[in-house]
Formats: C-alpha cells, structure tokens, sequence
C-alpha cells in the first residue's frame, strides 16, 4: 500500500464531510438571500445552519427508538453513499463500481428514508399529501428523467462515461482543461439543462420550506436535538448531490475543487428561481408547478431523443 | 438433477407438515404428496423417471416437461410456498390451517403443471386446478360474500376466455403445442392471433395488472394476509410464466414477422401510458383510501406491471437473452419474496389481542403502542421488503429495476424508461404510505412477536432479499445454463455487465456499509439520553413519545389520522 492509496482513503473519507460543509453553506446562504422581503429582525445570517446543527447536536434529547435511531442514520449514509460514487478527477472514488441507474435509486430512496424517519419520529402518517414534500418527488424525477435525456445522448449510463464524453476533444489535442466548454451537454441538451436548473431550484426551494416549517431554533420547536440536527445535515447533503451530479451531467468533468465550484455555479441561478418558488404559498399551485416540473422534463426527454 | 430433487424435497417436507396436522383426510393426501414427490423426485435423479410426460385426450397432445424457465420459476412458488407454511406455525388462533396447506399444496401441483406444459391444453390443464383450488383458498377466509362472488364470477369468466383462447390456437390440426401454435402465428392465422391475445389477457388477469385488476384486488383485500401472501406470491407466478412463454416460446417467430409493429414506439408508447396511468391511478387511491391490504395489491401490481411493459422487447431467438428476458425472471424473485415478506408480517400483526392475552383470558387494552415498538423483526422485515420494492441498491428489487431499464437502453429507447419511472416513483408512493401506516399502527401493549420461527422467518426473508440482490449476477447465470450443483450458484462475480452499464453488487454493498458506518459515526456525536421505553413495549406516560415533537400540522396540512384500520 503506497503513500497515494492511504491517501486517497483519507480524502476518499472526507468527501462526504467537505460535501455536508458545502451543503450547509448552500442552504445558509439560500436563507440569506431569502432575506429580501423581510423586516430586518426576521433576517437569519448564512452560517445558521452551520450554528444550528451545533446546536442541535449539542441539545440533550430523549432516544426515540430504535427505528427512528435506524431510519435517520440509513437516511444520510445514502447520500454519503451516492457521494462515494460520483466520478471525479481528482480522487479514486467508486464511481466505476455503480452508474447513473444506482445513482437515481439512490436519490428517490434517500427521499423515501427521510420521509419514513420524519414520520415515525413525529408519530403521524399521510403527511405526503402536502404540497411542499410533493415538490421533492417532482424534483427528483425531473432530474432523473433529465439524466436520462444526457443517457440517451451519451448512449451510455456510466457515469464516466457521460464525463469522458465531455472532455473528448480536449483530451485529443493533449491539453485537459476541466473549463473547456465546447463539449460540454449544456450547449447539447439546452432545454434538459434549463429543467434540471428548475428541479435544483424545486429542491432548494422545498429543503427551505420544510426547514423553515420545522425551524430549529424556532421557540415553539424544541426537544428535536440531533434528529433535527439529522435532518438538516441529510438534506444539505442531498442538495450537494444533486448540484454535483447535475454539474458532471452538463458542465463536464473536473476534480472535486473545480466540480465543487461547477456546482456553486448552477446554485446561482437555481438560488434565484427557488426564491422566486418560496414566494408560492398555495399548496395547490405548488403541486400544479410541480407536476409542470415533471412535465417539462419528460418534454425534454423526447426531444432529446428525436 | 439436484435442483428437481430438492424441488420434489421441499415438496415432501411441505407435505410433511400437512401429515402433522389433526384431519384424516389431510394426513392420507399428505402422505400421498409426499410419497409421490419424494419417489419422483428420487427416480428422476437416478434417471428412470422421463425429463417430459406425454399423452393424447381424443385428438389432442398433453404435454409437460421441466425446461429451463420452469426450472427458474419454479423456485419462486416454492419460497413463497415455504414461508408461509413457516409463518403459520405461530398462530394458533387461526383454525383453517389444515385445508390452507392442503389447498395450497394442490393449488401448488396446477402451477408445477402450468410452468412445464408444452402445449396449450395442458396449460389450461394446469391453470384450472390452480384456479379452482385457489377458489377454495379464498373461501377459507373471505370476509365477504361479495368478494367470494366476485372471485367466483372472474374465475368462470378467464376459464372461459382460456378455453375459447386454446380452441382458436389449435384450429387447423387441433395441436396447441408452442412450436405448433407458433407456426400458425408465423403464417399470420388469424384465430390465433386473437386466441394469442385473448391468453394474454388471461396472464394479466392473473397478475392482476391494470385493467384487469379488479377481482385480485377485491381477493387480496378481503382474505387473511396470510392467504392473500400465497395468492400474490405464488399464483401470480403462472400468469409471469405465461407472458414470458407467450414472447419466448409462440410469440418469438411472430415477432421476428411483425415485431415491427408491436415494437413501434407508438405501440410501445400506449402500453407504457396504460401502465403508468395504472400507477397514477393506484397512487391516488392509496391516498384516498387506508386499507393495507389493499395497498399491498396495488403494490404488487405495480411491480408486475413492468413485465408487461418490456414485453414487447421480449427475445426472438430462444438461445438469446436480452436485458428485458432476465429482467422477467428476476421480477419473479423479486416480487415472491417482497410480497410473502409484506403480507406475512402483515399476518403476524392482524390479531387485535396478542395470543398471551387471549391464553390469559384477559381483553383488556392497554396504552395503543407503534407495532414497531413491540414487533422489531416483524418491522424491519416490512422495512427490507418495502426498500427492496422501492429500488433501493443493492436488494434484489433494485436488481430487477436495473434489468427493466437497461432493456430499454439495450434497444435504444430512452423515452420508455422516462415513463416507466413514473411507475416507479407511484410504487414508491404506495409503499411510502403503507409503511407509513404499518409501522405506526397501534396495538395494544401485550402485543409482541408471534414466536422464534416467526423471527426466523424474518431473518430468513430478509437475508434472501439482500442476499439475492448481492448475488443476482447468480441468478443471471442460472438462466444461461442449468443449476446441476447448488454450490455453483454462488458465483463470485459481482459485475453485472450491459450493453448499457455496468454495476457491482457486492462494491455497491460494501460502499452502503461503510455509508451507514459514517452516518453512525456522525450520528453518535449528537447527545441523547436513554429512556425507559427504549425497545421496550411502550407504556404510555414517560415514553420518549411524549417528549418528541408533533409536526406542524396547520402548515404542513397534515391530517390528524389518528389511528390505522
């Protein structure tokens, strides 16, 4: 075993960790610009999420059982999980051991985890109903189908595969540049892309809503500690995969630093959308949305393939 | 031949169990199952007994023999098969035992005979000994006098259909043997197309598919789910067979004539649109109406409607196995095993008063407590099978799921799959919402685990769904060539290979471990206090319950639903 293999274990491990700070910073700042519109004393900075997952894992807190215990951590090891097999430059992941099918899955399994978790927990069920968790199903799909339409022009559901493809020509003239655009599937799948924008935004949009719902350092929520800590912690990691996968998708391969900073470029304009979708309050619009969400994708599917 | 002679084991160890059981009448068939199963069984292996049995009625060929895809599918009725005889063995309350295992064990014999017929009159042979025993079955537990009309009336109807179905295949010669009926579709005779179709109808009636769902559901919903996991796991395996005997053995000349025009995406597209109009159907259901039961036969008919939706990219060539052949036999397994597990620990948690108490005498009810509380193996058995259907890698219903959608990808279609992953997000929905409403179903605080082969059976089921997901390239390899040695199918090549993409199963289990090792590891950081109702049946006052938050009801539009049916 070399100096490079321990290595790589070692970042290899820290992948997800550096994907949950990031996920953090992604939500923190989505509630920040959220801050628009409101009166000064409801503004909350862009690190509460970091201050509140200390918190809340520092709050002592009756076991709720074992399942709840089984349910929240099976809810963020799928998304350490999918983590571990997303293709990057730079590190040796297992991206070669599962492709884009596992991928999908794995993102609707995740939802459904965490769906479970929150419902034993709180002891209720039939909460699915509510326009807002429909909004993540809607997201989720479109964003399979929208990797579907990039399978179905890659021909191919490895995901480094779909990464080659857009750095072939680079690759052939000797000099690799994880910023060269021409072979990217943006400029190939515009319309999947845009899609995929709007589910990213869907998702943010959704993850803010049910944290603003379920407030954490809300005064009427209290006694949540680490299973609200969970909770936060899973769904800034799910919005990282997302954002990472939708960047290999249509922006081209690149090591974690540079598909890092790929990512936190789509999140720009999905930012602005998802504020734009937070100001919906009628649970019957947003699943009228959300359903055109699901819509549109599949529009995108079928043109990609004609 | 040690996978026959294991098949007719289990047989004799089935029927073992009948002997066991107080009736005179089930002792002497028992005993005559048994001997029969076992000396056959014993024969074939030395190789006295014929691979194939064959006989003439008037004019017409009788015909079974034990070819590959009976060799594959027969397993997936003896594991339910199995399986439910064990979980029987810890419910004493239920008085119907004895005619249950004898009934299923007849019922068991039509679908041996409809998996190993050659020729359409000994299908139909087959198929009506299953159906009717199955009548029988459903009579045993009905809890309705309609549904026993009802099941009467689609038994009297698909017989009929049979029928008039294997008449039109055997016009012109009266011979409705495959390679003959096969012919007659090559030359493209009318009558049998229609007699085609009209069986395929009967299949999807069988599986209980959309449109043809109606009578399986109104069964599934109104006998005990002890039945009802016999009846969805094995029985619905004929009319799987069917299907894949229809495209694989008849329909593959046809096919490779007009598979144009069955394939054309317009075609393709309206099978699909049905299939997914069946799964926002039952979707929107689920969430209209609370009965388990029921939402299990939306389940189940959701996992098999991707079988009627590559049937279409079925194979032309016997000795040809695409994505979407493998992708049927591995529906088989995965559904046996996902429904006996649901509707099995669906058995074990239907009592109101825990078998304790009635021993005591006692009817009084204590504090209501989750059946998760009070029945952990029973829970995490629903939990497995309900991510198994859900897609989740690497159980065997992820397996099956990366067959469906790689057949599609294998012939180029990419529009398909979009659709099909409706159905899959509807599948998810259902199963969202009955784990939902299994797991928090309250039960009175004596309630507990029926007994150790219950947790055995638990154990059992669930390390059959992950084990099979692990080992599924195995179960690839056991449609490419015989099973001659058990030891064999323990293939360590994990890489399941396509013209699409590739997986590795064991990897992918291995890098989940470790996932859920660092979730723990994350998990452990967070302060926690132990409580007293920790995996204990909880007690009311003082449980955890009591200190955990309720969900904002007023902005989530939660209903208040109190408790479950």
């Amino acid at each position: 075993m070399t100096i490079e293999n321990i290595w790589g274990a070692f970042v290899l491990l820290l992948l997800p960790l550096f994907f949950m700070f990031i996920g953090l910073f992604v939500v923190g700042v989505f509630q920040w610009v959220g801050n628009l519109g409101k009166s000064k004393d409801q503004h909350v900075p862009f690190w509460k999420p970091f201050a509140d997952v200390v918190a809340l894992f520092k709050e002592p807190i009756a076991d709720a059982g074992w399942l709840t215990n089984i349910l929240f951590i099976f809810a963020l090891a799928v998304p350490v999980f999918l983590v571990w097999l997303l293709p990057f430059a730079s590190v040796p992941t297992m991206a070669v051991h599962g492709d884009l099918l596992v991928m999908c899955f794995g993102l609707l399994s995740s939802v459904l985890l965490m769906d479970l978790a929150r419902k034993v927990l709180t002891g209720t069920f039939g909460d699915n109903e509510s326009a807002w968790l429909w909004a993540f199903w809607a997201a989720d799909l479109s964003l399979i189908i929208v990797a579907f339409a990039v399978v179905g022009k890659v021909g191919s559901l490895k995901l480094t595969d779909i990464v080659n493809v857009q750095w072939g020509d680079v690759l052939n003239a000797g000099s690799q540049s994880f910023w060269s655009f021409k072979d990217w599937l943006l400029g190939k799948l515009p319309f999947a892309a845009l899609v995929g924008i709007f589910a990213l935004a869907f998702s943010l949009a959704a993850t803010n809503k049910v944290f603003t719902m379920e407030r954490m350092g809300s005064p009427h929520k209290t006694n949540v500690g680490k299973y609200a800590g969970m909770e936060l912690l899973t769904r800034s990691l799910n919005i990282t995969v997302r954002l990472v996968l939708y960047s290999l998708l249509f922006l081209g391969p690149g090591s974690v630093l540079v598909t890092t900073l790929k990512a936190l470029m789509v999140f720009v304009p999905a930012v602005l959308i998802g504020i734009l979708i937070s100001f919906v309050s009628s649970p019957k619009l947003m699943r009228y949305f959300s359903t055109l969400l699901v819509v549109a994708s599949f529009v995108s599917l079928v043109l990609s393939y004609l | 031949m040690a996978t026959l002679v294991l098949v007719f084991v289990l047989c004799a160890v089935a029927s073992g169990l009948l002997s066991l059981i107080q009736t005179r009448w089930s002792q002497v068939l028992s005993l005559l199952i048994g001997l029969l199963a076992v000396g056959y069984g014993c024969s074939y292996e030395l190789g006295i007994a014929p691979e194939s049995i064959k006989f003439s009625l008037y004019k017409a060929t009788v015909s079974f023999i034990w070819t590959g895809i009976a060799r594959v599918l027969w397993p997936t009725v003896l594991i339910t098969l199995i399986f439910v005889y064990l979980a029987l063995f810890d419910l004493s309350d239920r008085n119907w035992i004895q005619q249950f295992v004898a009934l299923t064990l007849i019922s068991s014999i039509g679908i041996f005979l409809v998996l190993t017929s050659r020729t359409y009159l000994s299908m139909f042979l087959g198929w009506e000994i299953m159906l009717w025993s199955s009548f029988f079955l459903v009579r045993l537990t009905a809890s309705s006098y309609d549904s026993l009309k009802a099941i009467l009336l689609s038994n009297i109807l698909w017989s009929i259909v049979f029928f008039v179905a294997v008449v039109l295949l055997a016009l012109n010669g009266w011979n409705s043997g495959f390679g003959a009926v096969s012919d007659k579709l090559a030359a493209y005779n009318v009558p049998s197309v229609c007699g085609l179709l009209l069986l395929f109808l009967v299949f999807l009636s069988n599986m209980g598919v959309f449109p043809f769902h109606y009578s399986v559901e109104r069964v599934l919903e109104s006998v005990d789910p002890m039945v009802a996991a016999y009846l969805s796991g094995a029985m619905t395996k004929a009319g799987l067979f069917g299907v894949l005997s229809m495209s694989l053995f008849t329909g593959s000349e046809w096919l490779s004539h007009y598979g144009s025009v069955v394939s054309l995406p317009v075609v393709s597209l309206v099978i699909a649109g049905i299939v997914t109009a069946s799964g926002v159907y039952f979707a929107s259901k689920a969430y209209k109406f609370d009965n388990r039961l029921t939402l299990l036969s939306h389940i189940s008919s959701l996992q098999l409607s991707y079988a009627v939706v590559i049937l279409p990219f079925m194979p032309m060539q016997v000795d040809y196995l695409p994505a979407a052949f493998i992708a049927t036999v591995m529906i088989g397994y995965a559904h046996s095993l996902t429904q006996t597990g649901l509707y099995v620990s669906a058995g074990w948690a239907s009592e109101s008063v825990s078998p304790s108490a009635l021993a005591e005498g006692t009817t009084e009810f204590e504090d209501q407590v989750p059946i998760w509380r009070l029945m952990p193996f029973t829970s995490v058995l629903s939990l497995i099978s309900g991510l198994s259907a859900a897609g989740l890698p690497p159980l065997i219903g992820f397996g099956t799921l990366y067959m469906v959608f790689t057949a599609f990808f294998e012939v180029g279609l990419y529009a398909l799959p979009g659709l099909l992953l409706l159905v899959s997000l509807c599948l998810l929905l259902c199963m969202e919402r009955y784990l939902g409403s299994f797991l928090l179903g309250k039960k009175p605080g004596t309630f507990h685990e029926r007994g150790v082969v219950s947790i055995l059976v638990s154990i059992l089921i669930s390390a059959g769904i992950v084990g099979l997901g692990v080992f599924n390239t195995s179960l690839q390899e056991l449609l490419n060539a015989p099973l001659k040695d058990l030891s064999k199918f323990f293939v360590l090549d994990f890489n399941t290979q396509t013209a699409a993409g590739s997986w590795n199963s064991f990897y992918v289990f291995a890098i989940l471990i470790a996932a859920l090792l660092m979730a723990a590891l994350v998990w452990s950081f967070g302060e926690s206090q132990e409580s007293d109702g920790h995996d204990k049946p909880y007690k009311g006052e003082g449980s955890p319950d009591a200190d955990l938050p309720q969900a904002e009801h007023d902005t989530l539009n939660i209903p208040e639903e109190g408790e479950n049916p």
